[in-house]
This record gives C-alpha cells, structure tokens and sequence, in this order.
C-alpha cells in the first residue's frame, strides 16, 4: 500500500531530515513510526502525503508515485497532521462539506458518512459552529471525520491521538482496526509506545532521520517492551 | 504601565515586522535575499511618495507667495492630511492589531501589565503609520524651513512634533477599532456586521475630511486658507503643532506634546483596565448544540476552492478591509458622480481630461485590492491540509484569481459601466472606462500572486501579519499603484493621439496579463510546492 524506497530529504538550510528511508506498509497494516522529536517522522509522512519535495528516493501509495502523480496519489490517502490546522473561518459541517466537494462524494454518500462519524464522535451538534470555536480536541474530531469521509485506502496520521477524550481515543483505535481488516493501511506516528504496542502489527523506529528499526512487532521488540526496546535501539546507534 | 515593559513588548514585536528577523537569523542565502531586495523597494517606494509629497508642498508654497497669505497654511495642511492618512489607516488595522494578535494569551499569563500590552500595540500601530508621516511631513518641514524661516527653536522643535504628530490619530483610530469590535459583539458578533460597521466608520471619517477640504471652491490659496482654518477648528492640535513649529512656541510644543501623550496613556490605561473583558467580549462565541444536518449540495472541487476563497475574504475584517475598502469607496464614489452627474457633467463635457483620467482612477482602486498578494499567505498552517488535497496547483492558484477578480474586477467594471453612460463619454472612452479596471483587476491578480508566491508568509499567529505586514502585500499596495499611474500619465501627455494609445495600452495589458497567467500556471505545481511548510 505504502512503498517508502532510499527516501532522503534535505531542507535548503542544509539539514539532513531523513536519511535513506526504506518502508513497506501491506494492505492491513497498522504500522507505527515512533522516535524522538525532530527524528524526521513528520518530514516523511509529509512526504508521503504529498505535501513535501525530496529529491531522493521514490514513495510509491498503492503502486503510484507521489512525485510523478501527486493528485491521483491523495486520491487515496488521508492526511491528519499532528496539530489540527483547518480552516477556523468555516464552520463544522462547511469544512466537511468542502472536503467532500473535493473528493467528489455525492451528496446522499457524504450524508450518510457525515451524520455516521458526527453522531459516533459526538459533535454533530456542534457542526453549525465556526471551528475558531471548537477546542482541540472537537477540532481533531472533525478532521478525524473528514479523513474518513471519503474512504482512503491508506491513513497517514501525524500524532492523531493527541488532544482526544478516552472515548474519542477508543473509537479511532476501533475504526482503524476495522478499516484494516477492510484491507485498507494506517500509517502512524506517535509518542504513546503502549498504544503502538497494543494496537500496532508492525513499528518502524527512526533516529536523526535514520531508520534503527523496522518489522513486525515482534520483530522488532522480542520479548522485551516496545518501550524498552525504543530506549535501547534510540541510545545505542546501531541501524536496522 | 510600566515603560520598560511597553518597550520589550513593543521590540518584540516589531521584530516581527515583514518578517525581517526570521529571514536574518534563518539560515541560508536565498532566505536572506528576498528581505534585501524587499528593502529596495520599500526605499525606492518611499522615495517616489517623499518625490510626490515634496510636489505638493512646492505647490502650497508657490500658492502662499503669490497671495501673500499667512504661511502657516503649509504646516497646517500637510499635518492635516497626514493626520487624516493615519487616522484611516489606524481604522483599517486597529482591532486585529489590539485584540486579534495571536500573543495575547501569552502575553497575559506573563506578569506584565495589560495597560503595557496596550500601549504596546499602540505603539506598533503608530510604527505601521510612521512611513506616511516621514513622507509627508518631512518635505514640508525642510520647505518650511528654506523659504520661510522659522525661529531656530522651532527647527528644533520640529524634530520631536515630526515624531509626536502622528500618535494622537493612532490613539483616536485604536478608540474607533475599539468601538467597532464592542458594537460588534453587542450586536452579534458576526463577521459581516464587523466589516459593515468598519466600513461605516471609514466611511463616515472620509466623509467629514471630503467636507472639509470640498468647500472651499476658487482660488487655490484661498482654498488652502479655508480647509486649513475649519480642520484646526474642528482638531485644534493642528494649530498647536504649527504655532510650535513656525513660532516657536514652546508652550504650544507642551501642549501638543501633552495632549498626545495624555491621549495615549489614557486610552492605554482605559482598555488595558478593561482588556479581560474585551478579550472575552471579542473573541468569546456563543456555540449551538442543535446543529440539524440537512441536504448537502455538492459542487466540483474549484467551485468549494472558490467558496472557501470567498468566505474567507468576508470573514476576515482585517483581510476585507484592506483590500475591499478601495473598491467601496470607487462604489460610493461612483455612487456620488451618478448624484451630483449635474454639477460634473458640465466640467465633463468641457474637458476630455476628467472623462479620460476616470478609468485609471478605478484601475489605481483595483490595483490596490489585489487580494491574491496575501491568499497564499493567509492559509498558514492550513497550507499542509489544502496540499495533502487531491486539488491541482493550478485549480488552488486559479480559486485565488477568480476571488480577486469577483472582489475587484467585477464592481469595478459596473462602475466604470456606470461612469460611461453618466458622463456621455465617447464610444473609446467608454470602452476603455469598462475594459481597463477589468485587465488592471487582472494584470494586479496574476502579479499579486506571483509576489505572494515569492514571499510566502506562513508561520503567522495573528491574520494581521500576513495581510499587512508582509513583504508580498507592501508590493501590492504601494508596488502596484504605478501600474496605473504612470500609463495614466502617458495617456495625459500624448492626449492628442488618445485614440491610438489607449487600444495600444489595453492591449499591452492584455498581453502582459495572458503572459504572466500562463507563467504562473506553467509552474503552478512547483512554486507550491517550493513553499516552506
């Protein structure tokens, strides 16, 4: 679903992002991609997600490449970035509605998806008022729902349970499982190593844009604790 | 309120000012450029309204010597008009800049007073304002000094009114914002009340300054006499400023001095006593919990761009302002020339000069409501959410073009539709009357994107920064002024072969338009995605 193949990204400051970054996210797939803030795991989802230039590598969604056909790649990607940024000067339901327009949803199907996702997040009520109104976890609510809107076959989700109420957090782990055992791939970073544990098959682990350590699971932390493992494979330097 | 204090808010601020300080301390070359060249032509801007200024004060001063009338005039009506450009301009910027700037939560959880958070952004206004000053009080001042002679003591008195002139007007601006955004909350806090109620206030200090200076017909000198006599009557610190300067007058130099700075301490202390409430007041909503979803209404993906673009233009008051305002007034005065068409269609119909100069007067409104030079700028952080979009470069660039062209070219064409038939012109005038505010609304949209994709602004925490403090609008407001002026200027000059250079200049600007569109669309997906996010 996700082929990340010697991706490198170099900011014009000269700083060395990412270094050489290989990945396989498979349909199915919830992987997370934990490491140290600043160790390039916003810089490559946002590559992924077409938003960032690099010159080096290739990233292929579903056997697509994204620099060579950006707008049929987010075609079928949904993108949550790690602070909810929309746009506060709409309201709840305009900004789906937006979303929608540009997905191309019909009016019944986005409908249905809207009252579904706002009804299951609780903030159907709350879809009349402009987002600046919203707190950040209702503002995450709405982009989690306007991610889901269109049906993506693969996430890429950048700290997407900061900010939500414990029962926000159960229902996206609940909704992305159910979505991968659709055959869709959710790609993920985070800090919580217990939820990564818990919910995750796979973990990539990356330091100073170099990737330590990748693969399933089990794999990657054997018998020890992700969270073990995440401090033995950061400390020490060695690669995957 | 502390002085100290007042001072490090302000620095702080000022800091981030067109974005100077990030560029300098950003490593690399090619970020530190950009600032550079902009400084060119920010100095090659204020050269040219300095060039106009001095203009206009040698035109005063040849008026006072040939009528023998008293010198003063010169003082008196170019502090007037810089009080009035400060006055509109502080209007325009007030309540972004003292209850929208995105510190504020910050600021007040930091043990500093509020009444410093005020006068801090005070000062920040009067910084904003302080180019119109230097450029129309300075060539004025050293006129002043050349032909009339003033005592020594009011040159040196004049270095500090050059720095205290404007801050009463800022004061009394901030006092107009103030009132806006409390009427506005009062009233139900929607954006497009605030922009009507703006409107209004602008409206209404545009109007009593045309009154002033539109009722003194005749002579030019006694003009002068006559605007000068009724605005210090109605705004006596303008005396005070030119008896301190021509005479000397210490004590009037205290006193304007005093009044200035009483002025903006109490409006300081006033609102800073009172900002946890306005906060409140301005940014608190009142939300609903019975939203009930209905039927949507579907649209292509340009269409939602388009109407993302256009709400964002009327909710933003900051936004709407400053590049709306123009094309309101062109309105209201075209609105005004259907009215009085009795009193104008004689001096119409004597010289061509009027008819002719009409539409560069409506290509200069258009050319500065190029609302494009900060659309980019303005989505911000929004930025990665509208590229992770399955939405073509060109279609976002285009939804930003089609905004500017409903917001400029549109009214601009119905008045100068309007402006035709009122005036009788002759079938070339009154083409050119409808066809060049529509390719200046087009040529201004194009570069104004380009400039806004050559300084792109998007780290911003208050809408203020990138509309107005932005290297890409300072391009756009002052940068694009002479591209109707001076093809305004040829035209005058060569007026006998009217019929050959007006066709000739509309086609220029079609082709120079239709040359940069397709520029900027050729690259559309690379300069997007050269934007630093």
């Amino acid at each position: 679903m996700l082929t990340i193949n010697h991706f490198s990204k170099t900011y014009k400051s000269g700083v060395k992002a990412v270094d050489d970054l290989t990945l396989h996210v498979e349909p199915g797939d919830i992987y997370a991609f934990i490491g140290h803030n600043g160790a390039g795991k916003t810089t490559t989802l946002k590559a992924c997600a077409g938003i960032l230039d690099f010159d080096e590598g290739e990233i292929l969604v579903d056997g697509v490449n994204v620099q060579r056909e950006p707008v049929a790649c987010k075609r079928k990607i949904a993108y949550i970035p790690d602070n909810p940024d929309i746009y506060e000067h709409l309201t709840g339901i305009q900004y789906l509605n937006f979303i929608s327009d540009v997905f191309g949803i019909p009016a019944v199907r986005r409908n249905e998806q809207i009252k579904k996702y706002a009804e299951l997040f609780e903030i159907k009520g709350n879809l009349g008022d402009v987002i600046s109104s919203y707190s950040h976890g209702m503002k995450q609510k709405l982009a989690i729902i306007s991610a889901l809107i269109h049906d993506p076959k693969l996430w890429l989700l950048d700290e997407p349970f900061v900010g939500l109420d414990p029962k926000a957090t159960h229902l996206l782990k609940g909704i992305m499982a159910e979505r991968c055992a659709e055959g869709c791939a959710v790609f993920f970073s985070t800090h919580v190593l217990e939820v990564a544990e818990k919910l995750c098959n796979k973990v990539a682990i990356i330091k100073h844009g170099r990737l330590m350590a990748s693969g399933t699971m089990e794999e990657v932390k054997g018998s020890a604790s992700l969270e073990e493992m995440f401090m033995e494979v950061t400390e020490n330097d060695h690669e995957a | 309120m502390k002085l100290n204090e007042i001072f490090l808010l302000f620095r702080v601020q000022l800091l981030g000012f067109f974005g100077a300080n990030q560029a300098q301390k950003t490593r690399g070359k090619q970020k530190r450029k950009k600032p550079r060249g902009f400084a060119y032509m920010a100095a090659i801007s204020s050269l040219a309204l300095l060039y106009f200024s001095a203009q206009y004060s040698v035109m005063i001063v040849s008026a006072i010597k040939e009528s023998a009338i008293s010198p003063k005039i010169l003082p008196l009506f170019m502090s007037f008009s810089c009080c009035m450009m400060v006055l509109v301009s502080t209007l325009l910027k007030a309540s972004p800049t003292l209850f929208g700037a995105g510190d504020t939560d910050i600021l007040m959880s930091l043990p500093v007073n509020n009444s410093s958070i005020i006068a801090s952004r005070v000062l920040v206004l009067y910084a904003m304002n302080f180019f119109y000053t230097a450029a129309l009080l300075l060539p004025m001042g050293v006129l002043y000094t050349v032909h009339f002679h003033p005592p020594a003591a009011g040159v040196v008195l004049f270095v500090f009114l050059f720095f205290i002139t404007p801050l009463l007007p800022c004061v009394l601006g901030g006092l107009l914002g103030t009132a806006v955004e409390i009427l506005t909350a009062k009233l139900g806090r929607s954006a497009l009340l605030r922009n009507a109620i703006s409107i209004l206030f602008l409206v209404a200090v545009m109007a009593s300054s045309f009154l002033l200076s539109g009722s003194a017909p005749g002579q030019m000198a006694a003009s002068f006499e006559k605007i000068t006599s009724k605005a210090a009557a109605v705004y006596p610190p303008l005396q005070w400023m030119a008896d301190a300067f021509c005479d000397g007058s210490f004590l009037k130099f205290l006193l304007f001095t005093g009044v200035s700075l009483a002025a903006f301490a109490l409006f300081s202390l006033l609102v800073g006593f009172r900002f946890k409430a306005l906060i409140g007041l301005v940014t608190g909503r009142k939300t609903g919990r019975g939203y009930k979803l209905s039927a949507a209404k579907t649209g292509s993906p340009f269409r939602a761009l388009y109407r993302k673009e256009l709400k964002r233009f009327f909710t933003s008051n900051v936004y709407f302002m400053n590049f709306g305002a123009g094309m309101i007034i062109a309105i209201l005065s075209t609105a005004a020339a259907v009215v009085f068409r009795a009193n104008l269609l004689e001096l119409a119909d004597r010289t061509a000069l009027l008819r002719r100069a009409l539409p560069f007067s409506l290509g200069l409104f258009v050319c500065m409501s190029a609302t494009t030079a900060c659309s980019i700028s303005l989505e911000g952080r929004q930025f990665a959410l509208l590229r992770s979009l399955p939405i073509d470069a060109k279609d976002i660039l285009r939804s930003k073009l089609a905004v500017n062209l409903t917001v400029s070219g549109a009214p601009a064409v119905v008045c100068g539709a309007v402006l035709a038939v009122t005036f009788r012109m002759e079938p070339l005038e009154a083409c050119a009357a409808v066809l060049l505010p529509a390719l200046y609304a087009a040529l201004s949209a194009v570069l104004g994107l380009m400039a806004n994709l050559r300084h792109p602004m998007m780290d911003w925490k208050a809408e203020i920064t990138p509309v107005k403090q932005s290297a890409a609008t300072f391009i756009a407001v002052v940068g694009f002024m002479p591209l109707s002026i001076v093809p305004a200027l040829v035209v005058m000059a060569l007026a006998p072969f009217y019929s050959l250079v007006m066709p000739v200049l509309m086609a220029v600007l079609a082709a120079v338009s239709l040359l940069f569109y397709r520029s900027l669309m050729q690259h559309a997906e690379q300069k997007m995605r050269a934007i630093p996010l």
